[in-house]
């Protein structure tokens, strides 16, 4: 089994990033700096399995849900800390890499999943980066959504938002830049699979709808920056829309039809 | 353009409730054409019409602005108000769209409102229409007063107007035929939607299809009710990829295995007949108590065996699941061209203008399937559609990389 040294590489990346996430929350300078050394060092762990692996295996490992999971892993944490390099939020760094470590430890907790089976359409190079960019810009679109509530309560208690609105925005701004990446992802994905780039299935539309309503907080907040009431509530809406995209498909006269569903045994 | 509270409405300039009445006024426009036209908007909008509405549509909009940029309707048509609205419409028409199930030549109110075929409908191309205008005017604007600082605003902006100009003007000329490929025989001829036959400049000759296979998967199950026996709520389904498995409370040890075989007398060996399936000699272990047989997962020519453990356990295995199905074809062109190609899903296969996809095959027969349901598609337009994309995947990461901050100054 090439899988075999995998648990002591992803226990050796979980222990870098754990020991870096708590670096990060003891604000100091000398802890920070270490605290990038061992996020690097997780990478660099998680690089060097990946690697090792394609070579063994003689070919790009992307065809297994293990495989798919390892890959979620390495650029959960690559992009996490380009985000960290550039917007130093520490909730960011540690969300990655917390969701980074879960997906190593359900690969170790469940080595049957290595070779389980794929269904053809999913076996493509789109599926990792597809999933990946969602994966972000779903996790940016909630923490704005959380600072919108943030904002409702503070104005329902007549205390000021006035350092709220900034952050809400710039975290609508990078998740809808992911959640543009993963609908082209998905269209060019599409083309190669389905055979067209856009089918208006319900997912898709649902999708399409919930970047709609975040163009829409962008364009509202760009006209009239002063009224912060109307943007707290329409991200709170938006993020409405999105976990229906995101749950509640399946369950609309809509979805009879949709490329969306894997039924699985 | 502060709107003032106090401001009559209709007066220049236009804000958020004169955008919005005029959506509201082309979104029963829209209705009005859908209930009381004859003729389907697809066929309208068909080849070559469609071109010309493309030229047209964006010919007036470049003309508007720049010979009249500074009137107060084409400072408006470029304002985020009309953004807003026109989009808002778009939304509106894309809610209905994303819940209601899509039937054509439905005949209750939905239909003839155009709810229940919406991406062919009067309001959905209106909408669209006044979007792709709105659009035009924001770009052309930004474009007039470029600065570097608004390269990630053009590449999303004009990627968008790109893209939707060749997914919506291009729409009508996408064909997607589907052709049924029988083993040994040339087809040039595929099926339209609508049912009929056309043919098409791409010939397939069928080589072979096949079926690569994954493991079947094991379970056990009750002999009472039939039902495979659970753990923490889930069925208990196990691929055989190894030796030895651990099933629910029973040690399995795979003695034999043949992917393809056939029973002869009380045995399985291994065979290359048409419908020739897994089988496999088992060991079962718990508390001590062993059994051993065989196991077959059956085919459309062969009963499926199960090994009955004890009185309250049999061990099933199910028919295995397609890995990759790929049908290895010759394509030949008009100029006799020939060409050796494997089609496989998420690996179409590019000839004289035409994608062919591995779309299905006969089911029933499995891998001993000679059909090959291949799926032809022929779009011009999608160049365009894809320079669109390519530079709104270009604004997106840009946006990433400046944030708020930088990016609306």
């Amino acid at each position: 089994m090439n899988w075999f040294d995998f648990p002591y590489f992803a226990a050796a990346a979980t222990l870098f990033w754990v020991i870096a996430m708590i670096l990060l929350f003891v604000s100091n300078k000398n802890t920070n700096r270490w605290s990038h050394v061992f996020i690097i060092l997780g990478l660099a762990t998680m690089i060097s399995f990946a690697t090792i692996l394609w070579v063994r295996i003689g070919r790009p490992p992307m065809r297994t849900l293990g495989e798919t999971r390892l890959w979620y892993t390495l650029f959960l944490g690559l992009i996490g800390y380009a985000g960290y390099l550039k917007w130093k939020y520490r909730w960011f760094i540690s969300y990655s890499l917390g969701m980074a470590i879960l997906f190593l430890g359900i690969n170790a907790l469940h080595p049957e999943t290595y070779d389980k089976v794929m269904m053809p359409a999913l076996q493509s190079p789109w599926f990792v980066p597809h999933v990946i960019v969602y994966l972000f810009a779903y996790a940016l679109l909630a923490a704005s959504a959380l600072v919108a509530l943030k904002g409702c309560w503070l104005m329902f208690r007549k205390q000021s938002t006035e350092k709220l609105l900034p952050l809400a925005d710039n975290m609508v701004y990078l998740g809808v830049s992911f959640l543009t990446l993963g609908l082209l992802f998905g269209a060019l994905w599409a083309k190669e699979a389905w055979g067209h780039y856009w089918t208006w299935d319900p997912k898709e539309t649902w999708a399409f709808l919930t970047w709609l309503a975040y163009l829409g907080y962008m364009h509202i907040r760009h006209f009239r920056p002063g009224n912060a009431k109307t943007a707290f509530r329409i991200l709170v809406f938006a993020f409405g829309i999105l976990i229906l995209c995101w749950f509640g498909v399946y369950y609309m006269p809509s979805a009879k039809q949709s490329v969306h569903t894997y039924s699985q045994q | 353009m502060p709107e003032t509270q106090n401001k009559i409405m209709w007066q220049a300039p236009w804000g958020y409730r004169e955008s919005f009445s005029i959506s509201v006024g082309l979104l029963f426009i829209g209705w009005l054409l859908e209930w009381f036209s004859n003729a389907p908007l697809v066929e309208i909008a068909s080849y070559p019409t469609n071109r010309y509405m493309a030229v047209i549509w964006l010919t007036v909009g470049a003309v508007l602005f720049f010979t009249a940029r500074k009137n107060f309707l084409v400072k408006w048509l470029s304002s985020v108000p009309a953004a807003i609205a026109s989009v808002g419409l778009l939304a509106l028409l894309s809610l209905f769209l994303g819940f209601f199930a899509q039937t054509p030549n439905d005949t209750s109110i939905l239909g003839r409102l155009g709810i229940s075929h919406m991406t062919d409908s009067w309001p959905f191309l209106i909408a669209i229409l006044w979007v792709i205008i709105c659009l035009e005017m924001a770009v052309l604007k930004r474009i007039r007063r470029f600065k570097w600082k608004d390269t990630w605003y053009i590449l999303s902006h004009l990627g968008l107007l790109i893209a939707i100009i060749g997914g919506v003007f291009g729409a009508p000329e996408v064909e997607r035929l589907v052709m049924n490929a029988f083993e040994g025989r040339t087809i040039w001829m595929a099926q339209q939607p609508d049912g009929k036959m056309k043919e098409v400049p791409v010939a397939v000759k069928l080589i072979n299809f096949d079926i690569e296979e994954y493991p079947p998967k094991l379970a056990i199950v009750d002999n009472t009710t039939g039902k495979v026996l659970e753990s923490m709520g889930k069925p208990q389904y196990q691929l055989m990829d190894e030796d030895t498995l651990q099933i629910w409370k029973y040690q399995i040890i795979v003695k034999k295995y043949y992917s393809m075989a056939a029973k002869v007398e009380k045995a399985y060996y291994p065979v290359e007949t048409i419908g020739a399936a897994p089988a496999a000699l088992i060991t079962t272990t718990r508390n001590g108590q062993t059994t051993e047989g065989w196991t077959y997962s059956g085919s459309l020519n062969f009963q499926p065996e199960a090994l009955k453990i004890n009185s309250e356990h049999s061990l099933i295995m199910l028919p295995p699941e397609p890995k990759h199905y790929f049908s290895d074809a010759v394509v030949i062109t008009p100029d006799q061209k020939r060409d050796s190609v494997r089609i496989r899903v998420n690996e179409a296969v590019k000839v004289n203008g035409w994608k062919i996809y591995q779309l299905d095959y006969d089911t029933d027969m499995g891998r001993w399937s000679n059909k090959s349901v291949l799926e032809l598609v022929h779009d011009p337009w999608l160049p365009i559609v894809y320079i669109g994309i390519f530079m709104m995947i270009g604004g997106a990461i840009m946006l990433f990389w400046q944030g708020k901050n930088n990016s609306s100054k």
